[in-house]
């Protein structure tokens, strides 16, 4: 499946990885801005995508970096883990974390924005979209929406989600089953609605 | 999955002008240790006041521990005086409370005595030893108390713990760990607990890891509990608990094995459902103590990890037929992946279920494999479980 943004399979962000780890390593201010350039919007996407829009994407975007930074001594380079992945494993426990702290408030950001009736044709229809899929997305229990993020925009394998999400590779796949089958309701319904 | 309409319609935030320099600028003022605080972590309850009373050479000590560098060291010795964070190498950050005692050379730490709670960035595997037992990390957040060295044998054990760990429920507890995102694994002897988010777990003075409530009526009683703090056991004597409880495992387990081989119920009670929601219920006959706790043990996951799940599965069938009732049995097995139990070969038991719905049976089926129980005892390579389950509607 193609990846977008950052992809874990992307040659040229190997090489990009191995040569930029020894001196973020060192604390080389220099490399360290490009590994967070390099690496910001991968982070922004999957933060955006968990914990939906608003200003805790940056904050969470921050502390993924800080915590990836101080811990990058501790990566193992030759081990299973890429940096990519190891970075949005460590950004997908934060957004969870989140979201488990708002579903005790019980509270969502993702909402569907209604179409304004003066909105042209075509962009009346994507608005009408992105409220399918907002209701479709607020519905996901968080967990399910991680899965299927790190599946669908990141490329990561079932071994990696569950690596990520610390669950049983089982339970991946029933989570990206349901996430997909409800996501995939949304867009027929969607469709079936459209003109 | 077509990604193209998902992507349009599902659109990311970028990343705002000047983030890295946000970043940067974080990461060179972040490095000094924060000023300690009054509660080390919202929701815990300050320290006693009895701390104050430790001896002045504790204090003293403590101070000047204080001025121990804050940047991350691989090895180091902290008592703290008063509330504090430290870093412990590049990946772990402990907030202890006062009184609490740290020694650490890389990974490996050892926690003599107090309340520390743990925040671990997931990697390489992570020890932290006590006189009473270890904790072994999986996860990322979580907290250990442990009594003082002798404490057992002291009066007003209870009433100690009670107020340090705010929420260490079982009398007698030396050792207490909660989880609150991730798993860790409680290890005395050869014999281990495996904690997720939101459990927590104790080892008292005979030695065997088990399992614990935090709930707010079991801290009254320890609060309550005054001196009947039963004496601390020798090296000796936890050791032989800890044989005991092995053969007491083997035993229960071999039982278990025999009673699901002969087609009896690993789990039920509940006799009556509740409206809408799935219930385990079944007939059982008198259990041992141990086939007890593994009966309760299951009821507890099943209601909280699988129930959630299963009542979608029967809330859709409930738009399809209204008045759907019946009884659904399952029967799985608990295999063994690294530290966890996870589900394999659910099947339902045909001749026992009353609901005839494929859709709805696919399902039930299918959310099971997102349970996670503890692993196999050691030496069975897996479990296997009956679990019926009758459903009413509202």
């Amino acid at each position: 499946m193609p990846a977008m943004l950052l992809s874990t399979e992307d040659p040229e962000g190997d090489a990009l990885e191995a040569g930029l780890l020894q001196r973020c390593r060192a604390g080389e201010p220099a490399a360290l801005r490009v590994f967070v350039e390099h690496h910001q919007r991968s982070v922004f996407a999957l933060l955006s995508r968990i914990v939906g829009p608003g200003p805790e994407v940056e904050d969470l975007a921050q502390e993924t970096f800080l915590r990836a930074i101080r811990a990058l001594p501790g990566f193992d380079v030759a081990g299973a883990a890429r940096l990519s992945t190891w970075l949005l494993t460590i950004a997908t426990r934060l957004a969870l974390d989140v979201c488990r702290k708002r579903a005790r408030q019980q509270r969502s950001p993702f909402t569907a924005e209604p179409p304004s009736a003066a909105t042209p044709e075509h962009e009346l229809q994507r608005a009408e979209l992105r409220g399918a899929i907002a209701s479709a997305v607020e519905a996901l229990p968080s967990d399910q929406r991680a899965a299927f993020v790190l599946a669908e925009f990141h490329g990561f394998s079932i071994e990696d989600i569950a690596a990520a999400l610390q669950i049983p590779e089982n339970t991946v796949k029933t989570r990206l089953f349901r996430a997909r089958a409800k996501l995939s309701q949304a867009l027929a319904q969607h469709r079936g609605h459209a003109p | 999955m077509n990604r193209d309409p998902l992507e349009r319609a599902w659109p990311a935030a970028e990343p705002p002008p000047g983030f890295a320099d946000r970043v940067l600028d974080r990461l060179q003022h972040a490095a000094p240790e924060p000023a300690p605080r009054a509660r080390s972590r919202r929701g815990w309850p300050a320290r006693p006041v009895r701390w104050l009373a430790l001896p002045a050479l504790l204090l003293v000590l403590g101070g000047l521990l204080l001025l121990w560098p804050a940047h991350p060291d691989r090895a180091g010795d902290v008592i703290a005086a008063e509330p504090r964070r430290v870093s412990i190498g590049e990946r772990v950050v402990a907030q202890m409370s006062s009184g609490a005692h740290l020694r650490w050379v890389g990974d490996e730490v050892w926690q003599d005595r107090g309340e520390v709670s743990y925040d671990v960035v997931p990697g390489a595997p992570f020890r932290v030893a006590t006189p009473y037992g270890s904790v072994v990390v999986l996860g990322t957040v979580f907290r250990v108390v442990v009594a003082e060295r002798g404490a057992a044998e002291g009066e007003g054990m209870q009433k100690h713990w009670a107020m340090a760990g705010g929420a260490a429920a079982s009398v007698g507890a030396l050792l207490w760990v909660s989880v609150e995102r991730g798993r860790v694994r409680l290890e005395q002897g050869g014999t281990e607990l495996l904690l997720a988010a939101g459990q927590a777990g104790a080892i008292g003075a005979d030695g065997i890891p088990h399992l614990e409530s935090s709930a707010p009526h079991a801290r009254a009683e320890v609060a309550a509990a005054g001196s009947d703090e039963p004496r601390r056991k020798s090296s000796r004597e936890v050791a032989d608990a800890v044989r005991r409880h092995a053969a007491r495992r083997r035993a229960a387990a071999a039982e278990q094995q025999q009673r699901l081989g002969s087609g009896s119920r690993a789990s039920g009670a509940s006799p009556a459902a509740a409206a809408g929601a799935p219930s385990a219920a079944t007939p059982e006959p008198p259990l041992s103590p141990q086939s007890e706790r593994r009966k309760e043990y299951m009821q507890r996951v099943m209601r909280e990890q699988y129930f959630p799940v299963a009542r979608d599965c029967y809330q859709e069938l409930l738009e399809r037929q209204p008045t759907a009732r019946g009884r659904v049995v399952l029967e799985f097995a608990i295999v063994g992946d690294g530290d966890a139990g996870v589900v394999d070969r659910v099947a339902q038991r045909e001749d026992e279920t009353t609901i005839e719905d494929a859709e709805f049976t696919l399902c039930m089926r299918e959310s099971l494999y997102t349970a996670v129980f503890e692993a196999p005892p050691p030496g069975a390579k897996e479990t296997t479980v009956v679990y019926p389950i009758e459903l009413t509607p509202e």
